[in-house]
């Protein structure tokens, strides 16, 4: 076969990084990323980007603990090299504070992230409501520089990247051996996939340059995750809300609840609003399928899910991605030499 | 009951307000004046990044160490509230970097979540064996010396800008007690051959991705002559400069070069960034503060002089305890002068 063509739909954070692996993995493929939407329009640059976990319910914590591990140690070495700032990863050490004691007393990442511990009660002071404290240094991707970042290796490896809106993974099948879908949150339309539902995210960006340290509260709901040039204040977790519209009211609750946390954000300037539909799900779907009409066959792997978690796994998830393309390749290669004889 | 100020950096201006909050209300006729030649921006307060941080051992001054802590615990005390902004000040964490093990500093116990750093840690930093990861606080003066200022105008307190030349000028002009506060210059007034100038440089950037201090030290080469790192809320500073007796307030190609090189061997990333100033001033290093009681006599006439000054690289973090030192030294001269009496206990 001359060198496979592989598609890729979507260019948020799992697209981008799954094309940059596949090259890695296929050099002699071309690699074609598509997608109606890029930076800063995609549901990967309204967050903040932060390498906390979210822990899917379906997929065994070995494998998702592996996939953070990758992901981490991939980033900690561009954070650590010259190109970081253009790559927007930077560390940023801060706290996750528990109103109520945790159900486990560790998470399953507490010995990826660097400088794990409890936090002491001298610490705890600045938060009275919360009883219990993690404290640990951890990587953040800001977007759009991570995504352009991406964008600019890609290219430089002769990927092309074109605007199109893919209706049905079918249309490609005569211009790409392999398809791979990243689409997110736009898989319920595109593969009909009834397990993916939106769960609605509002945050604010704002201008805050003194604060310099990270605060998570237990719950997920909210928290405070200082950015290059902005501050991400959220948020919310609405479930099969698809509105993309900021909410004011809810606006002015993320605000108030993060002051809680943080009173000098009262002086917070420049408040922007963002919206963004987490692509939930309770396993990310990595896995391989074909389609086949009329005897065509189109091999496809999917690579979207990762709800909460995107960035936390992107790169060990793109990684298995690509292996799987790297098994299409080998099928399409060996039907073919069968069909030469 | 007119006392005059002289040096409007951090030390004067915070000495002025403690002295002010603290006995305004016990004597209805105190008045306060603050005479400098330099103002902010200045000072050499200005210059500084604004790390709370001490030298990494008091040499068994615990006189300073307490002055050291009542001044964490009163600015973290102010964290939570409305005025945290406007004074410059915010919590940051951060690395300090060692080549080989070194004992606990004297302040591990007043910084927050202090510890040692793990192998993985110390990844990011080959050439460093050792090191370790605090929370401390961040005051910057180019924003809290115009907050005291503020507070200080609110008060009534007025400023003169004017270079003053010696004590009897301000005390044979009616002042009842004098606070010198005059940092680098204090030998202009009083030939003091203990305080000379710990000469530094720095290079302001463009760098909003560091968010993290980072201090290095070498055992030989002494206090801040090894590269460090302080991000501040707008810019973060590069320095790594101390020379001690260099009186020279001109900027060194060679230092800024040296700066320059080291920091970017330190974190990489720092290549990218965008100079947009540089700096160089005198840290008025002795080896202890000078705060302290002095009766100078002029012909007929005394006046009071509580000395304040001597504070090296170290004033920001230490501003608030001698503050209020000076304070009570000012109290004990009320008391001398019969002009306040102690509170009695109730019985």
């Amino acid at each position: 076969m001359a060198a496979p063509k592989v598609a890729v739909v979507g260019a948020g954070v799992i697209g981008l990084s799954t094309a940059l692996c596949i090259t890695e993995t296929c050099p002699s493929c071309s690699v074609t990323v598509l997608s109606d939407q890029f930076s800063p329009n995609t549901t990967s640059d309204v967050a903040a980007g932060m390498l906390i976990p979210h822990t899917y319910p379906g997929t065994p914590i070995h494998v998702q603990k592996q996939w953070f591990k990758e992901t981490f140690t991939y980033l900690f070495a561009i954070s650590n090299s010259a190109e970081a700032s253009e790559a927007g990863i930077h560390l940023v050490s801060g706290w996750q504070v528990f109103k109520n004691s945790p159900k486990e007393e560790l998470p399953f990442w507490s010995d990826v992230v660097l400088g794990f511990r409890v936090m002491s009660k001298a610490e705890l002071q600045k938060f009275p409501q919360h009883q219990l404290g993690h404290a640990f240094t951890t990587l953040k991707c800001d977007c759009p520089p991570y995504l352009l970042w991406l964008e600019k290796r890609l290219k430089a490896t002769g990927v092309q990247i074109y605007t199109r809106k893919v209706s049905d993974l079918w249309e490609l099948h005569g211009e790409y051996n392999v398809v791979v879908n990243c689409t997110g949150i736009g898989a319920c339309q595109l593969v009909g996939d009834e397990k993916l539902f939106p769960v609605r995210g509002q945050v604010l960006k704002v201008h805050a340059p003194w604060v310099k340290t990270f605060i998570r509260d237990g719950d997920g709901l909210t928290y405070i995750y200082p950015g290059i040039h902005r501050v991400t204040l959220g948020g919310t977790r609405e479930k099969e809300n698809w509105s993309l519209t900021p909410d004011p009211g809810t606006t002015k609750d993320i605000f108030d609840r993060c002051c809680s946390l943080e009173p000098s954000l009262r002086g917070a300037q420049d408040i922007k609003v963002k919206v963004g539909l987490r692509p939930s799900r309770q396993h990310v779907r990595l896995q391989k399928e074909v389609l086949s009409q009329g005897g065509v066959k189109l091999p496809v792997v999917h690579n979207y899910g990762h709800g909460a978690g995107g960035f936390s796994v992107h790169r060990g998830t793109a990684k298995e991605a690509a292996r799987l393309v790297g098994e299409c390749i080998s099928a399409l290669q060996g039907s073919s030499s069968r069909a030469k004889l | 009951m007119r006392v005059v100020v002289i040096g409007a950096g951090v030390i004067g201006l915070s000495t002025a307000l403690c002295i002010h909050e603290q006995y305004h209300g016990l004597v209805p006729s105190l008045e306060i004046e603050v005479f400098a030649d330099r103002y902010t921006p200045h000072t050499t307060s200005d210059g500084a990044a604004g790390l709370w941080q001490p030298y990494l051992s008091d040499h068994g001054n615990l006189q300073e160490t307490l002055w050291n802590k009542e001044t964490f615990d009163y600015l973290l005390g102010h964290l939570g509230s409305a005025a945290a902004k406007e004074m410059g000040l915010f919590l940051i964490s951060g690395y300090n970097l060692f080549t080989q093990p070194v004992p606990d500093p004297s302040w591990k116990n007043i910084v927050l979540g202090f510890r040692n750093l793990t192998p993985k840690e110390l990844e990011l930093f080959p050439g460093y064996s050792y090191g370790w990861f605090n929370t401390a606080l961040m005051l910057e003066c180019r924003t809290y010396l115009p907050w005291l200022t503020n507070r200080l105008t609110e008060r009534g307190v007025k400023f003169f800008h004017k270079k003053v030349e010696s004590f009897q000028e301000v005390s044979g002009d009616g002042a009842n007690v004098v606070i010198n506060c005059t940092g680098m210059r204090a030998g202009d007034l009083q030939p003091d051959p203990e305080l000379q100038p710990g000469r530094g440089q720095i290079i302001k950037v463009l760098a909003p991705w560091v968010k993290h201090f980072i201090i290095t030290h070498d055992m030989k080469s002494g206090i801040y002559n090894s590269p460090y790192v302080i991000p501040g809320s707008e810019f973060t500073v590069l320095g790594g400069i101390y020379q001690h007796g260099n009186w020279n307030e001109e900027i060194s190609a060679q230092d800024h070069n040296t700066i320059w090189e080291n920091c970017c061997r330190l974190l990489p990333a720092l290549q990218k960034a965008k100079i947009v100033q540089e700096w160089s001033g005198l840290r008025p290093a002795r080896p202890c503060v000078r705060l302290e009681r002095e009766t100078l006599r002029h012909g007929h006439s005394q006046a009071e002089v509580i000395h304040n000054y001597g504070h090296g690289g170290f004033g920001i973090t230490i501003h608030w305890g001698c503050a209020m030192a000076a304070a009570r030294l000012f109290g004990s001269i009320l008391q001398e002068k019969k002009l306040a009496s102690p509170p009695q206990p109730r019985l």
